[in-house]
């Protein structure tokens, strides 16, 4: 775990402070994305907690100790750090650049060796042909693989990544943002991610730290960071996208009518058996292949019988994909609604209409701030 | 022909010029090298004083050979001959060195050494694992210059009682001997780039695998 208790600092020769007064902790294993527009502080932030910079005044906790009272060099050893322009050591080749901390804690030979191959496999890299190549023979992405390898090496329980996607074209970004997000889920590290691009920011991190002129202005979870901003200047950062990010990050089931299932024979007292159920999508059994017919208590209402608004549901989503996928799918498929599927049985609906109340809810709430 | 003939009769006499000259400008190089170098370092890692020191390091440079062995040979603890001559020559190999080992030094990409010291390299591992093979490329070739420039410069001091092969020129020229003076300038020319040839193995041997 990583605190910040009251954390101030004033570069020298600079007016201005740099951090003013944040607090804030990151939890074992999460990712803790800082975003903010260049000269917010994240980057002097992060660089505090392995005491590349010395704060003015407060406090940094890692793991539970104060780290004013470690050595600096010990400190460091224990954290990975990863930069956007890597700094590996041109003059050694990737295996001894990946086994650099190792060696500074004096494991074995052996031990290095086969941890250095693991880590390069790890990180999507063939231990064979890259270990004996000098960094300049490795392309962008590459090297960014080893970057991360390297600060994984000594199995540091605490990751700190400066802008470490930033350098590489944007094909290759995805790629390794994803990877590494893969690698997370079995590594569990406590990772502090510094980037200006709030995409990245939503995507990566498991809670998003905003900054603005070293003051921290929000910090929560992304889906609460973009559905209830704080002020001005989480909107503004957020982008004019807000609403259609916030489709990525709500789960399809959150928004969907649950479905209540009709035998063939019910099918006249179709209203009432939905209003006693208290649901508003009712379904029909399917007999063998067909494809599942349901209607809704809407349409219903409107005075059709229900014979004609039964609808063929043919386009369904898992319940746990985003809401953007619903909204993809009902674009590709022309149609209004999108059946909602969980462990395979179809459990309820999206329409359209969902989600234009979901993006108006959004709304409302910018109005109100 | 009467060149080699010149050298056959001379042998005692220009083989000894010629190990005391080789003598001088290895005595000359290893000081110079140990003081240079450390100055070097020291500029790069204190750079409030980079400045005034690459300063005076010209200033003793631009003065005339001669003039600064005249200076020492004046100073009673130094007086005529090798500690004056050794002396200068350090004093003009302080700019070529200084300076590559404080550019070769400065030149290292600051993210490695930023990525250095956030793995957890002390400042020494850094400086003998990273700035300095680093900066071997730069260090080299002000190497090489220094030891061609102190071979030629070496000559001069024959005016102040050097006995290297500096006195067969000035003592062909006075006598208009050309044979005199082509075996001096020769020889001194093979000493030079013999030197600088040595030197060039020995960058290649200590810094590999870098394009």
């Amino acid at each position: 775990m990583i605190q910040l208790i009251d954390v101030n600092k004033t570069f020298l020769n600079s007016p201005v402070p740099a951090v003013r007064g944040v607090s804030m902790e990151v939890k074992d294993g999460e990712i803790c994305a800082m975003v903010g527009p260049s000269g917010c502080g994240k980057t002097t932030i992060l660089r505090m907690i392995n005491r590349l910079e010395e704060p003015s005044s407060g406090t940094i906790m890692v793991g539970g100790r104060d780290i004013q009272q470690e050595d600096p060099d010990r400190l460091r050893r224990g954290i990975g750090y990863v930069i956007q322009q890597i700094g590996l050591l041109p003059h050694r080749t990737i295996g001894e650049n990946v086994s650099l901390v190792p060696r500074l804690l004096r494991w074995s030979e052996q031990k290095i060796k086969s941890r250095v191959i693991n880590l390069l496999e790890m990180v999507g890299l063939d231990p064979g042909q890259v270990y004996e190549k000098f960094p300049h023979q490795l392309s962008g992405g590459q090297m960014q693989r080893v970057g991360v390898a390297r600060a994984l090496a000594a199995d540091p329980p605490i990751l700190l990544m400066d802008e470490p996607f930033g350098a590489v074209d944007p094909i290759v970004r995805n790629r390794l943002q994803e990877e590494f997000l893969n690698l997370q889920q079995q590594v569990k590290k406590t990772v502090c991610f510094v980037t200006h691009d709030i995409n990245e920011a939503i995507k990566m991190g498991d809670r998003i730290a905003v900054l603005n002129e070293g003051r921290l202005v929000q910090y929560n979870s992304p889906l609460e960071v973009l559905s209830h901003p704080v002020n001005d200047f989480v909107v503004n950062i957020l982008g004019e996208d807000r609403g259609v990010k916030l489709l990525n990050l709500t789960r399809a089931e959150a928004l969907m009518s649950e479905a209540v299932l009709l035998q063939e024979s019910q099918m006249d007292r179709a209203v009432q058996v939905l209003q006693e159920s208290g649901k508003t999508v009712g379904f029909i059994k399917p007999n063998g292949n067909e494809s599942i017919k349901y209607f809704t208590l809407e349409n219903i209402k409107k005075g059709m019988p229900v014979k004609e608004i039964l609808e063929k549901g043919t386009c369904f989503i898992d319940g746990f994909q985003p809401v953007k996928t619903a909204l993809e799918t009902m674009m590709k498929r022309n149609s209004d609604v999108v059946g909602i599927l969980k462990e395979d049985r179809f459990v309820g609906i999206i329409t359209w209409q969902d989600i234009k109340k979901h993006i108006s809810t959004i709304r409302e709430h910018e109005n109100e701030c | 022909m009467q060149v080699i003939r010149f050298i056959i009769s001379n042998q005692q006499r220009i083989l000894e010029y010629t190990l005391n000259h080789f003598s001088l400008v290895i005595t000359v190089m290893l000081f110079s090298l140990v003081l240079w170098f450390l100055t070097g370092l020291l500029i790069s890692r204190y750079q409030r004083i980079a400045e005034p020191v690459l300063s005076f390091s010209n200033i003793l440079f631009c003065i005339p050979s001669i003039s600064l062995y005249g200076l020492f040979m004046t100073l009673p603890q130094l007086g005529l001959g090798r500690r004056s001559a050794a002396l200068a020559l350090i004093m003009y190999a302080m700019m070529p060195l200084v300076r590559n080992v404080y550019r070769g030094v400065k030149s290292v990409d600051p993210w490695v050494i930023e990525a250095g010291r956030g793995m957890g390299m002390s400042w020494r591992q850094i400086l003998l694992e990273i700035q300095i093979p680093l900066a071997l490329p730069v260090v080299f070739a002000g190497i090489r210059v220094t030891v061609v420039l102190i071979t030629g410069m070496a000559t001069v001091a024959t005016y102040i009682g050097e006995r290297n092969l500096g006195r067969l020129i000035q003592h062909g020229i006075a006598r208009s001997d050309y044979n005199m003076i082509i075996t001096g300038a020769v020889i001194v020319s093979i000493i030079a780039v013999l030197l600088d040839y040595i030197l060039g193995l020995l960058e290649k041997r200590l810094t590999p695998g870098r394009v």
